[in-house]
């Protein structure tokens, strides 16, 4: 290679590179590399919980999942939330939009308006849009098994976030954050290099290599079965372990007590603040319900999720469990796509027959309705 | 911004190309901006750490220069020797001493406790306050003229090749690079390249592999018994190794790239033949460091016997320290002094062995023996220097020859994983044999074109296959 040639090749690259430092930050520049595009707080729901994309290697990918639909939240069918009839916080489980969403199908079956935020600390929300008392309703706080503790550890914040940055100060604050030191920079030029239209072929065939050869495989789904029942499957990092967000954590009846102290302390705000009532929904995760696949033993679980619902029963405080329906028809149906955390239609399902019977229950007025007439067919 | 992350991928080609594409004259701010900018983008509030330390050596070394009366200069001198170590204990070592000192309060019921403070350890906060104090020093001690340029002595601070991890270079050497302008050159920027490939190799291909097995069993040390803990040990010795002279080798190339040379840090140090020359050979620019600012200080050699082997020692305890605030490293560090010492005090004795043994005749053989000897104490060093905590150290010392157990192959994913990490060792040992005997890379050059570029293909396509690509810090960093 000639001098000259050198230096071109440096002045390329460098032009290559200052686009792709310049793509993470500026959204129609991303977009225009990426294969599949990225479409904020719509994407990232969707895909982040689809394991495969998170390793590329090829064994994992799965074929004719369904396709992804508008998310609820973005419709004009989500009420606001002073007008809606019941009240759905929660993650991404309630906002999974590869099948009609969980507080869609609610307010199908209900024939009642539901709200819904992707958000897991109400009483701020509510603070925060001036939500005021508009007579008795119900708040569904769906969490994920393996969030629970990051979300119940502490009492939850009931005022509102205040920003006191303002003006001139607060734009270059959001400048510096959003444009010069991003902190999700390493993740965003991840997703260039395994999702970019230049690189998305090669980087698929190193990972399956590296695979297939040491059986190297990301952290962020390190548990996993090549086949198991004719398909293959993913675990996401958080779900097992021996930290409190993982299967075989044993929590102290202290642990579980604080958990369920700030759980009636949310129940308790809600109802004197804005007279909503709590009913509490913890979604196991795809490892508590299918671990047998790669070999663990039911008895290793820590028993969380039956100790949680006990102690919150014991508190009177409403609650969704459908753990032991899991459990009983895991292997009958496919409760959870096998290379995604989420639930499948059929999880979401039985969550839902079981939310209806919870407030069907609760709702005295409803009594005289025939309960029946609301259950989606499993 | 590691290294070994794609942040650095991409910044590193647009700094290059804006490098060359400016005029001479305005390369030293797009560097100090660059510079800035790598260490902002781990945490931009430090920053203010590294502003502190320039101003006040950027005066103090000004100062020191013209100031006539000798009690001034000593002032100025403290002032950033204050300014500089204070920065350093207070962020590195005040919850260490405040929690020795809490122990010992307890152990005599003295209901006073050192308040502990949370704070980050500002990333490579040793190399850059050793650097600038080796700038006032000099010029207390030396008279070395200062540098007036403000902006080139932020970019002598900042150095982004640099910065985090070293080499800790010396004024001399670094600074009046900064005046020079250099053109474009060929053969540099390719023994650059080729220096920063051989790093990031010996980071993500061996380092970052050997650490998988190293981390499982050193963070279960209770857990494992003979073999495991032997091969773990063995393994974190080639793993500290590659990842500290990576780092070097990455920061000297990408320097080199630009035009600049920053002194070479790591000299094959598993091939020397004795302690002494293990430290001449290892993390060279701090062994130099407290060489001259330390140890000769304290009188070096040049006093009598006793006291020339509390010089080595204390010089070596305080390079412990240095590694980090925990008694391990201290442990560590006394260790390498003691070895030292003891080897000045039984050199007789061992030459009069020798002799008899007849081991001197043998020359190849005696070296093999030699360098057997030294890595085996130094590998008894990395236990402390690994280990979580002293007690896991003592644990595996204790374990370390109990031969029952699982097989070491059972703490890989698959016996694949094993076997390539046996054969990375055994390439890097070859070409470490390889490079003590000739100038490998002048021989690679002179090798005709294709063979080259085939060699640098197949280097970097390693890095990408075998290369475990999700960033894991710098061992040297938490330093």
């Amino acid at each position: 290679m000639s001098e000259k040639a050198l230096r071109w090749l440096i002045y390329i690259a460098g032009i290559v590179c200052l686009y792709t430092f310049l793509s993470i930050r500026i959204l129609p520049m991303f977009n225009g590399l990426l294969y599949e595009k990225y479409i904020p707080e719509y994407w990232e729901n969707t895909k982040w919980g689809e394991l495969y994309y998170f390793n590329m290697i090829r064994h994992f990918r799965e074929q004719n999942l369904p396709q992804y639909r508008v998310k609820y939240r973005f419709t004009t069918k989500n009420p606001e939330v002073g007008n809606a009839d019941i009240l759905a916080f929660g993650d991404s489980f309630l906002d999974f939009s590869r099948m009609t969403t969980f507080p869609e199908k609610l307010s199908d079956s209900l024939n009642e308006s539901v709200f819904y935020a992707r958000m897991d600390r109400p009483l701020q929300y509510l603070a925060e849009h001036n939500y005021s008392n508009s007579g008795k309703k119900y708040l569904i706080f769906e969490t994920a098994e393996r969030f629970l503790h990051d979300r119940f550890y502490e009492p939850q914040p009931s005022t509102p976030y205040l920003d006191t940055r303002t003006g001139i100060r607060k734009n270059l604050a959001s400048f510096r954050d959003d444009f010069i030191f991003l902190e999700n920079t390493e993740v965003l030029y991840s997703m260039l290099l395994s999702r970019s239209y230049f690189t998305t072929y090669i980087y698929s065939i190193i990972a399956t290599f590296k695979f297939d050869l040491f059986r190297q495989i990301t952290s962020q789904t390190p548990i996993y079965s090549l086949n198991y029942n004719g398909r293959p499957w993913l675990f996401g990092g958080l779900q097992f372990g021996d930290g409190p967000q993982g299967y075989s954590y044993r929590h102290t009846e202290a642990e579980i007590n604080n958990y369920c102290d700030n759980i009636e302390q949310l129940a308790s705000d809600l109802k004197e603040k804005y007279n909503l009532e709590l009913i509490f929904m913890i979604i196991p995760s795809k490892y508590t319900i299918y671990h047998n696949i790669i070999g663990t033993d039911d008895a290793d679980y820590g028993n969380f999720m039956p100790r949680m619902y006990a102690e919150l029963r014991k508190r009177n405080i409403p609650v969704i469990d459908f753990y032991d329906e899991f459990m009983t028809k895991r292997f009958d149906k496919l409760l959870y796509y096998s290379t995604d955390t989420h639930w499948t239609e059929e999880g979401l399902n039985i969550a839902l027959n079981k939310t209806i019977q919870v407030i069907d229950s609760l709702d005295n007025s409803n009594s005289h309705c025939d309960i029946d007439h609301y259950l989606v067919e499993q | 911004m590691l290294f070994n992350s794609l942040e650095f991928i991409i910044f590193f080609p647009i700094v290059v190309a804006l490098y060359f594409a400016l005029n001479p004259k305005y390369r030293w701010i797009l560097l100090l901006i660059a510079s800035y900018y790598f260490y902002m983008c781990w945490n931009y509030k430090y920053i203010i750490l590294i502003a502190a330390s320039t101003i006040i050596d950027y005066i103090a070394g000004i100062c020191i220069y013209h100031t006539r009366k000798k009690y001034l200069k000593t002032l100025f001198l403290l002032t950033s020797l204050m300014t500089n170590l204070g920065l350093l204990f207070f962020f590195k070592y005040f919850n260490f001493f405040g929690d020795s000192f809490n122990y010992v309060f307890e152990k005599f019921n003295i209901f006073y406790r050192v308040p502990a403070y949370h704070f980050l350890l500002p990333v490579g906060i040793s190399f850059y306050t050793f650097q600038t104090l080796s700038y006032t020093i000099d010029i207390y001690k030396e008279g070395h003229k200062p540098e007036y340029h403000f902006g080139k002595f932020a970019l002598f601070v900042s150095f982004f090749p640099q910065l985090v991890a070293g080499p800790i270079e010396r004024s001399t050497n670094l600074l009046p690079q900064f005046h020079k302008n250099f053109t474009f050159d060929y053969n540099r920027i390719k023994s650059g390249i080729v220096q920063m490939c051989w790093g990031f190799f010996k980071k993500v291909v061996i380092a970052d592999r050997l650490a998988e097995y190293v981390n499982a069993v050193y963070n279960n040390a209770s857990d494992y018994q003979g073999l495991p803990l032997i091969i773990a040990t063995v393994f974190f010795a080639f793993q500290i190794y590659c990842d500290f002279s990576g780092y070097s080798d990455i920061a000297i190339g990408s320097a080199k790239i630009l035009g600049y040379d920053l002194m070479q840090n790591f000299r094959r140090p598993y091939l020397a033949v004795n302690i002494q020359d293990f430290w001449r050979r290892w993390h060279i620019s701090l062994s130099t460091w407290f060489r001259d600012y330390v140890y000769i200080p304290l009188g070096g050699s040049r006093v009598k016997k006793l006291r020339w082997h509390f010089n080595l020692f204390i010089t070596f305890l305080i390079s412990g320290l240095w590694h980090g605030a925990e008694w391990t490293f201290i442990i560590w560090g006394g260790l390498h002094g003691f070895f030292l010492v003891f080897a000045n005090i039984t050199k007789k004795i061992r030459e009069r062995i020798n002799k008899i043994l007849g081991l001197s005749g043998v020359p190849g053989l005696y070296k093999v023996w030699q360098i057997t000897i030294t890595f085996i104490l130094v590998l008894f060093g990395w236990i402390f220097f690994r280990a979580n905590n002293t007690a896991d150290a003592f644990l595996i010392i204790k374990n370390l020859l109990v031969f029952k157990g699982s097989s070491p192959v059972n703490l890989f994913r698959v016996p694949s994983d094993f076997t390539v990490s046996i054969a990375l060792l055994g390439l890097l040992i070859f070409i470490e044999i390889l490079e003590e005997r000739i100038r490998l890379y002048e021989k690679l050059t002179r090798l005709n074109r294709p063979v080259k570029w085939a060699i640098l293909t197949v280097l970097i396509l390693a890095i990408f296959i075998l290369g475990m690509w999700e960033a894991q810090d710098f061992l040297y960093f938490q330093f």
